[in-house]
């Protein structure tokens, strides 16, 4: 089939919401005409709002794990906002460790000795959800974003902290169950590490974490 | 919040597509961060076949395979919600998801040192507890074996 048949049939197929998986098209025409049959489908669907033909299968891996992760970033929502659940949830999808990410973190600011520790029990709060959303640094959130490769202002707008509270929509009335919702008590709080000579990276690390956006 | 949250899709669910979206462009107007998030989820969610369709046929093209494919469909759809949350300089839900979905197979392409695509472990796995009386006979069958195996 020719490249122009092979669109057409892929474009009639999304309008009449039995789209199929687009290896099905690419198979279509020949190996050199696939790339610009991707480019033509990329455009269509960049351009066509989303439809209820659309709606992905539930049993689909991949709807179903982006549907995990949309939860696991949004249900722990606090003062940091979701950003202790989106970096955790990155983190997951890169394969990183915290490790890998403070270890980032140390080269980019050249934090030196002890401060290391300070920082890695710091970044460790801000994944449980324990620091002040408002009280991070921009230096901090753009120095994140740079490691998870999302803009700044992203993280900055991700680290607003969320009232707790339902929000206003209505919910139909359904049976509940009789647990609680948000049985998940606090994560009790660890001390910061004693260090023997708090030095200027100690400090640094401190108004990283803790010095508000200008710090 | 899970629950809650499961409550709101099913109370969004009658909504159209641009209903939803002039709700969230209300809660970004009236910065209301908790209708913001949520109204932002589910515009991530009603865009994940264009997420999902954007992935699977770039990452075909940059030689990725269907896991590293559904990896980026999960950093995309997170991606989107981020961007959501602030951005209000895009005129077509679509546009916004295809694009941060390119920008994403990029991201979890594989890269030098395979950091970048490792499959997830499940959270828990089932650890075999020893039974007194079970399976002895098998150890000792094993061990004997080896042991033979061992001998020149």
């Amino acid at each position: 089939m020719n490249l122009e048949k092979a669109f057409l049939v892929a474009v009639d197929d999304l309008n009449a919401g039995r789209a199929k998986p687009v290896e099905r098209y690419l198979e279509l025409v020949s190996r050199s005409e696939q790339e610009e049959l991707a480019d033509l489908l990329a455009m269509v669907f960049a351009n066509r709002p989303p439809t209820k033909a659309d709606t992905p299968s539930l049993d689909s891996p991949s709807y179903k794990r982006a549907l995990a992760a949309l939860d696991e970033v949004i249900e722990n929502a606090g003062q940091t906002g979701i950003l202790p659940g989106t970096l955790v949830s990155l983190r997951r999808v890169r394969g990183l460790k915290s490790q890998h990410v403070t270890e980032a973190l140390v080269e980019r600011f050249k934090v030196g000795g002890q401060a290391r520790r300070l920082l890695e029990w710091f970044y460790h709060r801000l994944e449980a959800g324990q620091l002040a959303g408002g009280q991070l640094s921009r230096r901090l959130l753009t120095a994140l974003a740079e490691i998870f490769g999302v803009s700044p202002e992203d993280f900055v707008s991700a680290s607003e902290p969320i009232q707790s509270g339902p929000p206003r929509f209505p919910s139909p009335v359904m049976a509940r169950s009789t647990r609680r919702t948000s049985s998940a008590a606090p994560p009790a709080k660890s001390e910061a590490p004693t260090l023997e000579q708090p030095g200027p990276d100690a400090e640094l690390v401190r108004r990283l974490f803790q010095g508000g956006r200008d710090a | 919040m899970k629950e809650s949250l499961y409550r709101i899709d099913a109370s969004l669910a009658t909504l159209d597509y641009s209903e939803v979206e002039a709700l969230w462009r209300e809660a970004v107007a009236s910065n209301d961060q908790k209708d913001l998030l949520v109204l932002a989820r589910q515009l991530a969610l009603r865009s994940l076949p264009v997420i999902e369709q954007t992935c699977r046929l770039c990452g075909r093209r940059v030689g990725l395979d269907e896991w590293a494919c559904v990896l980026a469909v999960e950093e995309a759809s997170i991606k989107l919600v981020l961007r959501l949350l602030h951005d209000v300089r895009w005129s077509s839900l679509g546009a916004i998801a295809a694009s941060v979905a390119r920008t994403a197979i990029q991201e979890v392409r594989p890269r030098g040192n395979g950091r970048a695509v490792v499959p997830l472990r499940p959270a828990r796995r089932l650890v075999p507890l020893p039974i007194p009386g079970f399976g002895q006979d098998q150890r000792k069958d094993t061990e004997e074996r080896q042991s033979k195996e061992e001998r020149p």
